[in-house]
């Protein structure tokens, strides 16, 4: 199982930030590595993808 | 940027200038109405008598006082502003999903949008998506109740390339899904205009955003002018014209009176209205939410203002309004953005649809024919 080591709003470490994303905003960095996410909209969810971590889906989290 | 709004017309606390983007702004409550003076329910019962009795549509100066109101006066402009949207529109509500299927990436140096180029955002370029993504998309908007679906790019204006994709995309989504096809895709030529009303387009999508005079201050790759040129454009070849507002990025309430008479000269269809939600990294990221009660009497003035159009709730509706999205509905508001918007999440559609539900407003399609 991967742990969240990265804030999704701002990629830093998670001693840095602690999570700064904001309630309506997507993902936009991975968890895993901090990395930007290529992050799609759509009208009933979001599909962010990070290039070393795959994908993640809102309807899985 | 960062000027505030000077005057002193409505719940603009103390607190809501100097509080940090991530705070919400805390806006009193209205005073009873009772505290309106003879002189004041006097102004509201000359605009109720021009848009009821005469249907007559307010000039600026009407609009400047009416703007200028105290803060007891907004659930009056509520009343009447719902008033008028019942006489001129009737009791329906659109609903419509947008999908934005070409994100990011964007030359333009729009100061509130985290898609352009220029500023140093969370939001990454993605290119057009597949004709199954936006069909998925489509699908998935048509389950809400919606009955409009409007395909956003993040460009200047498309390129031949990009008038193709859309041009095979919108009978597609049209057919499959029975949805009306919306387009917003940038400033347009003619030649485009035409192909795009031809292609099925029903209403195209272009924002003016904000009053003539402020303009120069929130966009310096392209002139209110040109968004004007492209709306006519739009108009003159036969497509509904969505045309929408973003509030909130400094502009005084003279400047909104001065974006509401604009807006009545190129007569949209749709007029979209969006509350600035700031976005880090963006020229506006520090700015400071609308205070809700403000947002209320706003959204009274663009429905006094514009009578006959389809006003939608749009982006930033969440963070502004709050609870107070209900009131908004029965302040001139009668179209509505369901589902997510292009960067940013909105709220469940089924919260949406309860509202609806309990407010007893049909969901129904509207048009320019009313």
């Amino acid at each position: 199982m991967l742990v969240a080591t990265h804030c999704t709003g701002c990629g830093k470490s998670l001693s840095e930030c602690h999570g700064c994303g904001r309630e309506l905003d997507p993902p936009r960095f991975c968890s895993e590595c901090g990395r930007r996410m290529t992050v799609t909209v759509i009208p009933t969810g979001w599909v962010a993808k990070c290039r070393d971590h795959g994908e993640l889906r809102s309807d899985a989290v | 940027m960062g000027a505030v709004t000077t005057t002193p017309v409505a719940f603009r606390s103390a607190a809501s200038s100097h509080a940090s983007a991530h705070e919400l702004s805390d806006s009193p409550p209205p005073p009873p109405q009772a505290a309106l003076s003879a002189a004041d329910r006097a102004l509201i019962a000359g605009a109720e008598k021009a848009l009821l009795d005469e249907r007559r549509v307010l000039g600026g100066h009407e609009l400047t006082a009416l703007a200028a109101l105290p803060d007891g006066a907004v659930m009056n402009l509520a009343a009447l502003a719902h008033q008028v949207r019942l006489a001129w529109c009737g009791p329906e509500v659109e609903v419509e999903g947008i999908l934005s299927a070409k994100t990011g990436g964007c030359p333009e140096d729009c100061h509130f949008c985290s898609q352009s180029s220029r500023f140093d955002t969370p939001v990454k370029a993605i290119p057009f998506l597949d004709r199954d993504e936006v069909l998925a998309a489509a699908r998935e908007t048509a389950t809400l109740g919606a009955s409009e679906f409007c395909i956003v790019l993040a460009v200047r204006g498309p390129d031949e390339r990009t008038l193709q994709r859309i041009l095979e995309l919108v009978p597609l989504v049209r057919d499959q899904t029975g949805l009306n096809v919306a387009v917003s895709a940038g400033i347009l030529t003619e030649d485009q205009a035409r192909r795009l009303a031809q292609g099925g387009v029903h209403r195209y999508n272009h924002n003016v955003e904000t009053a003539r005079s402020f303009f120069p201050s929130i966009v310096t790759t392209h002139t209110w002018d040109e968004r004007a040129d492209t709306c006519r454009l739009v108009k003159a070849h036969g497509m509904e014209l969505c045309c929408g507002a973003l509030l909130n990025m400094g502009e005084t309430d003279a400047q909104r009176v001065e974006l509401l008479t604009q807006l009545q000269e190129l007569e949209p269809t749709e007029v979209p209205l969006n509350f600035l939600n700031p976005r880090p990294g963006t020229p506006l990221g520090d700015r400071t939410i609308l205070g809700a009660w403000d947002a209320v009497r706003w959204i009274a003035l663009f429905r006094l203002a514009l009578p006959s159009v389809i006003l939608r709730y749009a982006g930033g509706r969440e963070v502004t309004l709050r609870d107070l999205q209900a009131i908004g509905m029965t302040a001139g508001i009668n179209a509505l953005i369901v589902g997510n918007y292009l960067t940013t999440l909105g709220r469940s559609a089924d919260e949406d649809l309860q509202m609806l539900e309990d407010l007893r407003m049909p969901i129904g399609a509207l048009s320019a024919a009313f």
